[in-house]
């Protein structure tokens, strides 16, 4: 009913669901324990919940130049667009793969779905110039003055989920208007129902997209960590591309690659590859040789 | 040289494709998140008549993308 290779994954699973937890408390109400600490440092009077770390309205601000003072003048809009993306350039979109509670809602819930109901886009779709032409929609709209509001939000969604869990249903109000729709998309059709649970992420998230960017630029300029086949040990048996959540492993020819631009270092292709040639490592022009073993003579 | 280009476009049209389809759904979100579309209490603030313009720029791109790549390889069936 469910792949084999699911009991070997879980290990990691439950590794990143402790992370996944860690960004629920970190980040949403009722909790929203960085958020508060970032509104008391910055001394912003604001509601402590997902709201108040806006990922997504910052991105459509970077084509809106009138908006830029208000960014610094809230400086907790500047984690969308300058901490995660620069943390992605050196170390790859983590938030995305071990904190975003909004995606790793979704992957987790899909798991208990069996994959015979599951839309499989495995090989079939390549969502990095879907999810760059959102980004660039949603800012193209920006510039003349409008939003993609908190009703087509997957965090909002979330955070609405996590209220109604706690006895607040005010946040269900959204589901009055658009948002049932995108609601639906976001947790049935691109989440449960997709294999790997991350549709939403894969097409449809610009704070994604613009991680994904800055993840493949740090690995072009060789400054970022990121996942990496080895094809001398690879036997292109393409069980990474299977169960990689984002799409990111696509077989091209005789090879598998890892698109940089949509993997989110979540590392289960790493534990289901069975010549283990997959790793998650610095370039290689900054690491340092590997130490010889004791007593042997270094050069000839 | 323009085979070249020709090689190019014919490469990169899937992903202008898709490029063109997120554009539409980034813009079209626009429209729809608004919370006045589904509810029928449009304010007729004027902002989607506005906005609805924009829509054709992704199709537009793609068109242009694609015409360009037929030319080119009509081109080059007639040149060899």
């Amino acid at each position: 009913m469910y792949p084999r290779l699911y009991r070997k994954l879980l290990p990691n699973w439950l590794k990143r669901f402790g992370f996944f937890l860690l960004g629920v408390v970190m980040l949403y109400a009722p909790f929203a324990l960085l958020t508060r600490l970032l509104l008391a440092i910055t001394n912003v009077p604001s509601n402590a919940d997902v709201h108040s770390v806006c990922l997504r309205m910052p991105i459509q601000w970077l084509a809106q130049p009138w908006m830029y003072a208000t960014m610094f003048e809230k400086p907790v809009y500047l984690v969308a667009v300058l901490v995660l993306p620069v943390i992605a350039l050196f170390l790859g979109p983590l938030f995305c793969g071990w904190l975003c509670p909004a995606g790793g809602m979704t992957e987790y819930l899909s798991r208990l779905v069996p994959p015979r109901f599951q839309i499989n886009m495995t090989g079939k779709v390549n969502p990095v110039p879907i999810r760059y032409g959102f980004m660039f929609g949603m800012m193209g709209v920006a510039f003349i003055g409008g939003n993609a509001c908190c009703s087509f939000c997957n965090f909002t969604h979330a955070q609405n989920l996590i209220n109604a869990l706690f006895g607040n249903m005010l946040g269900l109000q959204y589901w009055a208007s658009f948002a049932v729709v995108s609601f639906i998309l976001w947790f049935f059709v691109l989440g449960l129902f997709t294999r790997g649970g991350r549709g939403w992420c894969n097409f449809l998230c610009p704070a994604g997209a613009l991680m994904g960017f800055a993840h493949w630029a740090g690995a072009k300029l060789k400054v970022s960590r990121y996942v990496k086949i080895d094809r001398s040990a690879c036997n292109n048996c393409g069980l990474c591309a299977t169960y990689c959540p984002t799409l990111a492993i696509q077989k091209n020819g005789e090879r598998s690659e890892v698109n940089a631009h949509a993997c989110n270092i979540c590392m289960d292709c790493k534990i289901v590859c069975p010549s283990r040639a997959i790793s998650y490592s610095a370039p290689q022009a900054l690491q340092s040789p590997a130490p010889l073993p004791a007593g042997e003579p270094a050069g000839d | 040289m323009a085979i070249e280009l020709s090689q190019q476009l014919r490469h990169y049209q899937p992903k202008f494709h898709g490029l063109a389809l997120g554009m539409t759904l980034g813009i079209g979100s626009t429209f729809l998140s608004q919370g006045c579309a589904a509810t029928g209490a449009c304010p007729a603030c004027g902002a989607c008549a506005a906005r609805l313009p924009l829509l054709a720029v992704p199709f537009l791109l793609d068109g242009a993308v694609m015409l360009a790549g037929k030319v080119m390889a009509k081109r080059e069936a007639e040149e060899g």
